[in-house]
C-alpha cells in the first residue's frame, strides 16, 4: 500500500487514543464517505458549484484527520477549481475522488477490520 | 474543563473528541452552528471548537452569537479551519475568534492552544470577577459617602446660609464632598457672622477638617464671641486636630449693624472684597491660614471697615482664580476684577444693571467653556442689608417667647480664673438662657465689657488710665496690663446680678465688686461723672464711664471705690429704652 494512500503512522496514533471507540471512527467515515460521493454525483451532474465546493471541503478536512493524503489531495483540488470557477473537468475529479475512498476504504477494512 | 466542539463532520467530531478526551476534557458537540449556539446556554462550556462551513448557521454567526450571549465571561473561540485564504481568517478574527487550528488536527498543538487559553481565560474572568467587585465596592462606598454627606451637611447647616436672601452662594464640588466650607450665623445681639474657607485638598478627606470649624463657629457665635475669639478657637482646633500639611485658608467677616461696620480676619483667601458705591476695597490677607500657627505666634487682630446700606462682600476662594481653559490659561485676578466693576454701572443707564454674582459666574463659565475643573470653585457675594440683617436675628428671636421673672445670681472670678476665663460671654449667655436674646442688644454686653475691665485694670491690675490719654501711652497701658495680669497672684471680681420685672422687660441691677483698693469717689458725681482731662484733644480714657453712664438709667460707687452698681433698663419690644 502506497503511504500516500493511508498515512498508518496516524492510525494507529488514533487507534490507541480512541481504543474501542476506533472501530466506530474507520465505520463512520467510509459510511460518511459513501455518502458525500453520492452527494458528490448529484451536485457535479447538476453543476452546483456551491455544493461541490462544499462537499469537497468537508471529505478534504476529514480524510486529512484519518491520514488519508491522497484523497485529501484530490478534493483539495476540486475544491480549488470550483472556486476559481474552472467546472470542466469536474467529472474527472468525481472519478478521481471516487478512486481514492475506494482504495482508502480497502486500505482500512485491510488494516483495521 | 468543558470543551464544545461544532463541526458538521462526524468523522471530525470523533478525531476531535478523542484527542481531548484522552486530555481529560468533558466533550460535548454540535453538527451546525445553530446547535452550538443552543448547547453554549444549555451546556455552558468553557472553550469551544468551531468549524466555518456547516449547514444551517456558518461557524461565524454562531461565533458572534455565542460571544453576544457571554457576557462578561471569557469563553474562548478556536477556529478549526483548512484555510489559508486570508480574507477567511481575518473574518474569523472579526467576528470574535481568539484562535485557528488547521487540518489535518495535531493533538500536541491542540493541547497547547487549549491550555495557553486557558491561562488567559483564566487571568480575564479573574480580572472580571476583580472588576466586579471594585464596582460593588464602589457602589456601597458611594451609598455611604451619601449617607455621611447628610450628616455632615446637618452638621453644617444650622445657621442662616441657605435661609437668608441676601447671601448668595455657589458651591462645585469636585467630589461628593467639598473642600471649601461657608458658614453664617447670626449673632444673638444682631448682625451677622460669616466664615469663607477653603481646605487644602478636596473631597472626603479635605471636608472633615470642616466639622470642628463649624462646631467652633456656631457655638461660639451662639454665645455671643467675637470673631476674633472664634478666629482664635477655630485656629488652635484645626492645629491641634489636622494633620501636618493640612491647613484652612478662610476669611471671617463679622457684619455689626448696630454700628454700620464690617470685622474681618483674613488668612489667604486671595479673593476678598468690599464693593461700595464707588468703590472696590479689597479685605487683604494678611495672615497664614488656619491650623498652621500656634497661640503665640497666631494674630487674631481685625481690621475694621465702616459699611453702608447694601453694600455687598465678595468672597471666592481660589478655585475661581484658578479656573483653566481648555488652552491651560486661568481665569486669573484681572478677569476677576473686572467682572467686579459691573457693580458701579448707575442703574440710571439704558441697561439694567446685571446682578454682580450671577455676573461673575457667567464669565467665568463662559472663559473656563465646560473643560472640567480640578479644584472646588466656591463664590459668596453678602449684601450688607442692615435692615434685612436685623430682621433675620429679631426672626430668631421671636421663635421664642421670654416673660420677664424674678431671678439673680452672683459669681465670683478670683485671680487665676481671670487669666483664663472672660466673664462677659459667660454672663451674655446666662442672661440670654433666661430672658432671650432680646434683653441683651449691643449695650447690655458693652456695659458688661466695660465694668469688667474697669474692675479689673483699676481695681486689681491697679494700672492708670490717665496713660491711655497718648496713643504712646495707650500701648503702653496694655503692654503694662499683660504683664500685670501675668502675674497677678491674689485678688477677686464678683459680679451679682438681678433682674426685677416690670412691663415687657425689666430693671437689672449690674454689681461689680474687686478686692482692689477702690478710688476716691468724691471725685465722681454720683450720676453725673467729670472726666478727667476733658480738655484734652484726645480722649482715650474715660470713654467707658461715659458709655456706662449714658446706657444706665444710675450708676453708683460704694464709699472705697471698689463697688459700682449700674442700674439697666430693658424691654422686650421692638424699641428698647
Amino acid at each position: 500500500m502506497s503511504a500516500n494512500i493511508l498515512d498508518l503512522d496516524i492510525l494507529n496514533e488514533l487507534k490507541e487514543i480512541m481504543e474501542d471507540d476506533f472501530d466506530e471512527l474507520i465505520e463512520t467515515f467510509i459510511l460518511d464517505g459513501q455518502a458525500q460521493l453520492d452527494n458528490l454525483r448529484t451536485a457535479t451532474d447538476a453543476q452546483l458549484a456551491a455544493d461541490i465546493r462544499s462537499i469537497a471541503h468537508t471529505l478534504k478536512g476529514s480524510s486529512a484527520n484519518l491520514g488519508a493524503n491522497a484523497l485529501s489531495g484530490v478534493c483539495k483540488d476540486l475544491e480549488h477549481n470550483v472556486a476559481v470557477d474552472n467546472l470542466d473537468e469536474i467529472d474527472e475529479s468525481f472519478e478521481k475522488i471516487k478512486n481514492e475512498y475506494e482504495a482508502v476504504k480497502m486500505a482500512l477494512k485491510e488494516n483495521f477490520q | 474543563m468543558k470543551i464544545l466542539i461544532v463541526d458538521d463532520d462526524a468523522t471530525n467530531r470523533l478525531v476531535l473528541g478523542a484527542y481531548l478526551k484522552k486530555d481529560g476534557f468533558n466533550i460535548v458537540s454540535a453538527n451546525n452552528g445553530q446547535t452550538a449556539v443552543d448547547l453554549f446556554q444549555s451546556e455552558a462550556p468553557d472553550l469551544i471548537l468551531m468549524d466555518i462551513m456547516m449547514p444551517v448557521m456558518d461557524g461565524y454567526e454562531s461565533t458572534i452569537k455565542i460571544k453576544s450571549l457571554s457576557g462578561e465571561r471569557f469563553i474562548p473561540i478556536i477556529f478549526l479551519t483548512a484555510m489559508t485564504d486570508e480574507n477567511a481568517l481575518t473574518r474569523c478574527v472579526e467576528v470574535g475568534g481568539d484562535d485557528f487550528l488547521t487540518k489535518p488536527y495535531n493533538r500536541t498543538i491542540l493541547k497547547a492552544k487549549i491550555d495557553a487559553l486557558e491561562r488567559v481565560s483564566e487571568l480575564y474572568n479573574t480580572n472580571q470577577q476583580q472588576k466586579q467587585e471594585i464596582i460593588a465596592r464602589r457602589e456601597i462606598e458611594i451609598q455611604e459617602q451619601e449617607v455621611a454627606r447628610r450628616v455632615f451637611d446637618s452638621i453644617l447647616s444650622p445657621g442662616c446660609l441657605s435661609s437668608s436672601d441676601n447671601i448668595q452662594l455657589h458651591l462645585s464640588p469636585m467630589s461628593l464632598f467639598n473642600g471649601d466650607v461657608v458658614l453664617a450665623a447670626v449673632k444673638p445681639m444682631g448682625g451677622l457672622n460669616i466664615l469663607f474657607g477653603d481646605f487644602t485638598g478636596h473631597g472626603l478627606a479635605a471636608s472633615l477638617g470642616a466639622l470642628p470649624v463649624s462646631n467652633v463657629f456656631y457655638t461660639m457665635t451662639a454665645k455671643g464671641y467675637s470673631i476674633a475669639d472664634i478666629v482664635s478657637e477655630v485656629n488652635r482646633k484645626l492645629k491641634s486636630q489636622l494633620p501636618v500639611g493640612m491647613f484652612l485658608a478662610a476669611c471671617l467677616v463679622e457684619i455689626d449693624t448696630s454700628n454700620n461696620v464690617i470685622k474681618y480676619w483674613n488668612g489667604a483667601i486671595p479673593a476678598a472684597y468690599l464693593m461700595q458705591e464707588n468703590s472696590r476695597i479689597e479685605l487683604k490677607s494678611k495672615n497664614l491660614p488656619l491650623g498652621i500657627l500656634g497661640d503665640n505666634s497666631f494674630s487674631n487682630q481685625l481690621d475694621l471697615i465702616e459699611i453702608h446700606n447694601n453694600d455687598k462682600i465678595v468672597l471666592s476662594t481660589d478655585g475661581i482664580l484658578e479656573a483653566e481653559n481648555k488652552q491651560g490659561a486661568m481665569f486669573g485676578v484681572e478677569r476677576f476684577l473686572e467682572c467686579l466693576n459691573v457693580e458701579f454701572i448707575k442703574n440710571d443707564q439704558e441697561k439694567e444693571k446685571p446682578d454682580l454674582f450671577d455676573h461673575i459666574l457667567e464669565n467665568m463659565n463662559i472663559f473656563v467653556d465646560g473643560f472640567e475643573q480640578t479644584d472646588d470653585v466656591t463664590l459668596a457675594v453678602i449684601n450688607c442689608d442692615i435692615d434685612y440683617i436685623n430682621q433675620l436675628s429679631s426672626d430668631r428671636e421671636n421663635s421664642k417667647k421670654f416673660i420677664p421673672s424674678h431671678w439673680d445670681f452672683e459669681m465670683c472670678f478670683y485671680y487665676d480664673a481671670i487669666k483664663s476665663v472672660d466673664p462677659v460671654p459667660l454672663i451674655n449667655q446666662i442672661l440670654r438662657e433666661i430672658q432671650g436674646h432680646r434683653i441683651q442688644q449691643d449695650k447690655l454686653s458693652t456695659i458688661l465689657s466695660e465694668l469688667f475691665c474697669n474692675s479689673l485694670d483699676h481695681g486689681l491690675l491697679r494700672l492708670d488710665s490717665k496713660t491711655k490719654s497718648t496713643p504712646e501711652g495707650f500701648m503702653q497701658f496694655y503692654a503694662d496690663k499683660e504683664l500685670r495680669l501675668k502675674e497677678l497672684d491674689e485678688g477677686f471680681i464678683r459680679i451679682s446680678i438681678k433682674n426685677t420685672p416690670i412691663k415687657n422687660g425689666g430693671d437689672l441691677s449690674i454689681i461689680f465688686e474687686d478686692s482692689g483698693p477702690g478710688f476716691d469717689t468724691s471725685k465722681l458725681g454720683k450720676t453725673n461723672i467729670q472726666l478727667p482731662d476733658t480738655d484734652k484733644p484726645v480722649a482715650f480714657s474715660g470713654r467707658g464711664i461715659l458709655l456706662i453712664n449714658n446706657y444706665c438709667q444710675s450708676i453708683s460707687y460704694n464709699e472705697k471705690g471698689n463697688r459700682v452698681e449700674c442700674v439697666y433698663h430693658w424691654s422686650n419690644s421692638d424699641h428698647a429704652d
